[in-house]
């Protein structure tokens, strides 16, 4: 089950892969006229299929600078690394105590392995303007960024990248929607 | 565009005001007018006559008729209530149009310019003077009926305003659709009216916070490259299409704001650590730090003298909006009224500043730097993104509703309200600066 | 008043720091005046008996021959000296022991003489009898006399007793008038020191009310004043105004007075008045102020034919804006005709427009 589970994560990646170098490839060769649409700004493809997309697209951004054998670990609901994103209160970037064990697991990781690269990405609701969301989010992400320091990461090993209130998990103007979107995910980045 | 066919004099000097000079000066009645009828003006449109080589389907006087009845300062008569539809001055029967309590009336005629183009033109017909007071001529490419109509409406609309009209203007907007499993960023340059949209960048990725060089002919812009995992802050040439990165620093590239000059952007920056304003010269690429402070600041907009810069800052716990001198300095907070205040944007005249409220929601509002009295101007629940118009008569913002957003103009009193009808989440309006 | 004031008191003062010799010298005064009353009636003792009561005279009489008052002052406290030292108990006792010693000489006559002494007894019974007799009557006489002396001088006493109580009761009366007159005067004084303290603090009241009076009439005049100041600097601003209107007004009657004198006489400034309030209404219901702009100024001259038809008009220089000249031309379009004049005396071919919207 896990290892049919990796495999097909494992094909979603090639196939993202294959998108972006298509992208690229699109962008190069078709310089694009004066008002035209196109790609001039990189997109990166998610993965296509069934099922929910936020976590799909996690499981699949957010592994892909896991060795293969490793990534089980991030799966397994009973292992604290599956806890790949961190939640917060409303105009807050303190970590509450129930993430500490995911802190952590993922600090420990990131000291045994010193080549993995973990980017936190931080996220808000749609309450406030979009730049400060921005700055909120990268709060969030600082907050986490620390926090793995502390608990041994090496802050060479970190990044944080702010969307605000762009990428929602969850659309909705409900406060069990904000609670979903007040986030900081987890994403390691292949090299 | 715009060329003056017939100046008539308006110092009209009537054959019976000679026998005035024959009497001593100040024998006269005299009369105190210290009243005016205020409300919308009645006028009429009436559909341009054209030849019948014209092509094209661009009924101009339609959108003259919306474009000033958009302003809220006309109040232009409806097609059927019209007793005639004369194509020329010397066709008008005055006394209809006294009838249906018209006071101006517009006439015009398109005509092929035997260059592939069209020649418009238009007379401004005051109905008890019995005469034209403005006969103009605009040209217009095959394809730019539609310009030469705002065209026209903004020489109405300065005619009897004294203000610029803003109907050639653009706006820059972002548009999200859902495509293919996710969420689809384009941005998007579209007449003020929100016709001709075209899109100038497109991403998997959020795009935000579109702003206007200030001679219109470029927009910076926030985009995210996921290969980096920076985002990154661009400067794109609408003309050229050639896009130019100013900055792409760990943590936030955001937030840009030209300068007036159009030599600097400000922009919000956390490379050092947390989110401060930063300014960046074009000329030398260097980026110079203008707030310092612990707590967020962000979303700069530029005095229209170049003197200051307001911003964002949650440095007294809630997000404000506070004054800064664009060398950098002390900040002065400037809004005091309302749970929060955020992303300030300058008039154009430098006396105001329209942001966004928050407290039970957030609305747009305007603060009157000279009485520091603040208007809110919307209704909510979550409005966003307001900017003034070029004359600064007018304020541009988005209307969030469920999943979706809509552009939306008020009057900077807050009367007038009109809807731009845009497919899907349309959100983070920018007016652009000029279109005269 | 405060003069008066003053003066008394001063007395007051001197009163007080002088009352020991105040009250010496109307002592003295009093004494004098009693010795004077007394040395009449001894005078009038001295001389006989006559009454004197003139003063001027009894004044003459001390100066010739009465004590001095001072040596007389005494007099009034002792009574007078008694005259004759004798008294009837004495004289009886004399009389006793010559008895004895004629009956001792009787008994030692009989002894010798025995019969001569019946004869002589005889005789010298006689001569007895008759010297007791005399001698009788002398003591008779003498008692008489006694009795009238004693009567004269209990009369004198007693004359004298009642010139001393009258003296006494004069004394008295004078000290009680004097004591009257100084309770009285005192009274008075009293009565004219609360007078004047009443005086004063009625003054020091008046004052007090007429300072403050005048402070509020102060402020309330400033008050005014300033009030006026504004009221005339605005009324000023407003009648130069008006002045001007009403002089052009004037010159416009001028000129018709010198068209027709009799028009002149029917002009009416209130039938004018009210010709140029339906203008002002009809031009201002058909004037659409350009919205947003401010600082509306300018004028334009109209001519009217009779009928309110607009002849013509001027505008006398911009009104700030092309919008707003455009405004005001067409407010003058749009009022032709003007309301027709009431009446053909207020009627004025020339109506000057003052557009200063507020």
């Amino acid at each position: 089950m896990v290892n049919r589970f990796s495999r097909r994560h494992a094909s979603w990646r090639g196939m993202a892969l294959v998108l972006v170098s298509g992208l690229f490839l699109a962008a190069c060769a078709d310089n694009p006229p004066p008002g035209d649409p196109d790609d001039t700004s990189e997109g990166v493809s998610t993965g296509q299929g069934d099922g929910s997309v936020e976590t799909r697209e996690i499981n699949e951004r957010g592994l892909l600078g896991i060795d293969e054998k490793d990534r089980a670990m991030f799966v397994d609901p009973d292992n604290p690394l599956s806890t790949r994103t961190i939640y917060f209160e409303y105009d807050s970037s303190t970590i509450q105590s129930r993430f500490r064990d995911a802190i952590q697991a993922h600090a420990g990781y990131l000291a045994d392995h010193p080549d993995v690269q973990l980017r936190l990405e931080g996220h808000t609701d749609e309450r406030a303007t979009r730049e400060y969301n921005v700055a909120l989010g990268e709060r969030r992400a600082e907050s986490v960024e620390r926090a793995l320091s502390l608990a041994g990461a090496g802050s060479d090993q970190l990044s944080t990248l702010s969307f605000g209130e762009e990428r929602p998990a969850e659309l909705g103007s409900t406060e069990a929607a904000y609670a979903k979107n007040r986030r900081v995910e987890l994403i390691y980045v292949a090299r | 565009m715009i060329e003056r066919l017939v100046a008539w004099s308006r110092l009209t000097v009537i054959p019976a005001l000679m026998l005035l000079a024959a009497m001593p000066a100040q024998a006269a009645l005299e009369v105190e007018i210290t009243q005016g009828v205020s409300g919308a003006q009645p006028i009429a449109i009436v559909p341009f006559a054209r030849d019948a080589s014209v092509t094209g389907d661009t009924d101009i006087a339609e959108v003259v008729d919306a474009d000033l009845e958009r302003s809220g300062l006309f109040e232009p008569l409806a097609r059927d209530a019209m007793l005639e539809t004369p194509g020329s001055v010397r066709e008008v029967d005055y006394a209809n149009w006294r009838s249906v309590e018209v006071d101006n009336v517009v006439v015009g005629r398109v005509s092929p310019d035997g260059r592939g183009g069209y020649r418009v033109s238009f007379d401004i017909i005051d109905v008890y003077k019995g005469r034209s007071i403005g006969g103009y001529e605009i040209s217009a490419s095959e394809g730019g009926l539609r310009d030469a109509a705002h065209a026209v409406a903004n020489r109405i609309y300065e005619q009897f305003t004294g203000n610029k009209g803003y109907f050639l203007s653009r706006i820059a907007y972002v548009a999200v659709a859902q495509e293919n499993n996710g969420p689809t960023y384009r941005l998007v340059v579209a007449d003020y009216d929100g016709h001709n949209p075209q899109t100038i960048a497109r991403s998997r990725e959020p795009i935000l916070s579109p702003a206007w060089h200030p001679a219109g002919t470029k927009l910076a812009y926030v985009a995210f490259d996921l290969q980096r995992g920076r985002s990154s802050l661009r400067i794109q040439d609408l003309g050229t299409g050639e896009v130019k990165e100013v900055s792409s620093r760990p943590g936030i590239n955001g937030a840009p704001a030209w300068s007036p000059n159009g030599n600097k952007l400000a922009m919000t920056l956390s490379y050092r650590g947390n989110p401060d304003i930063y300014t960046y010269d074009l000329a030398d690429e260097q980026v110079r730090q203008i707030t310092r402070n612990g707590a967020i600041d962000t979303e700069p907009s530029w005095s229209p003298d170049g003197s200051h810069i307001v911003f964002t800052s949650d440095r007294g716990g809630k997000p404000q909006v506070y004054r800064v001198r664009s060398g950098g300095g002390n900040a002065e907070r400037l809004t005091f009224d309302g749970e929060s205040n955020q992303r300030p944007s300058y008039s154009p005249d430098g006396e105001k500043i329209v942001m966004v409220q928050g407290g039970n929601g957030y609305r747009i509002a305007v603060l009157d730097l000279e009485t520091n009295n603040v208007r809110v101007v919307s209704d909510g629940p979550l409005d966003e993104g307001a900017s003034f118009a070029p004359n600064g008569q007018v304020i541009i913002y988005a209307r969030q509703q469920g999943n979706s957003a809509e552009l939306a103009t008020v009057s900077v009193d807050g009367r007038i309200r009109n809807r731009l009808r845009q497919p899907g989440d349309v959100r983070e309006p920018a007016w652009s600066p000029a279109g005269y | 008043m405060p003069k008066t004031a003053t003066s008394v008191a001063e007395l007051r003062h001197l009163w007080r720091d002088n009352r020991g010799p105040i009250l010496w010298a109307v002592g003295l005064h009093l004494l004098l005046i009693l010795l004077l009353v007394f040395s009449i009636h001894f005078g009038g003792i001295v001389q006989g008996g006559s009454e004197q009561p003139e003063v001027v005279e009894a004044v003459m009489v001390t100066g010739a021959g009465s004590p001095p008052p001072r040596e007389s002052a005494p007099l009034t406290d002792e009574p007078p000296p008694e005259p004759e030292p004798e008294t009837p108990q004495q004289d009886a006792e004399a009389e006793a022991k010559q008895q004895e010693a004629e009956a001792r000489a009787e008994e030692e006559a009989k002894a010798q003489a025995e019969a001569e002494r019946q004869a002589q007894e005889e005789a010298r019974r006689k001569a007895e009898a008759e010297a007791e007799a005399e001698r009788r009557a002398e003591a008779k006489r003498k008692a008489e006399e006694e009795a009238r002396r004693k009567a004269e001088a209990e009369a004198e006493r007693k004359a004298e007793a009642e010139a001393k109580r009258k003296a006494e009761e004069e004394a008295e009366r004078q000290a009680e008038a004097e004591a009257r007159r100084k309770a009285e005067a005192e009274a008075e004084r009293k009565a004219e020191a609360e007078a004047r303290r009443k005086a004063e603090e009625e003054a020091r009241r008046k004052a007090e009310a007429e300072a403050k009076r005048k402070a509020e009439e102060e402020a309330r005049r400033k008050a005014e004043a300033e009030a006026e100041a504004k009221r005339k600097a605005e009324a000023e601003a407003r009648r130069r105004r008006e002045a001007e209107a009403a002089a052009r007004r004037q010159s416009v009657q001028d000129a018709l007075a010198e068209e027709s004198s009799a028009r002149q006489r029917a002009a009416n400034q209130a039938a004018v008045d009210e010709y140029a309030s339906l203008i002002k209404n009809h031009v201002e219901s058909n004037w659409r102020r350009p919205a947003g702009v401010e600082d509306i100024s300018c004028r334009v001259r109209v001519e009217q034919l009779p009928g309110g038809q607009i002849a013509g008009y001027e505008l006398l220089g911009s009104c700030g804006s092309d919008a707003v000249d455009l405004s005001v031309e067409q407010a003058i379009a749009k009022s032709d005709p003007l309301p027709r004049p009431p009446s053909r005396e207020v009627f004025q071919r020339e109506i000057i427009f003052n557009f200063e919207p507020d």
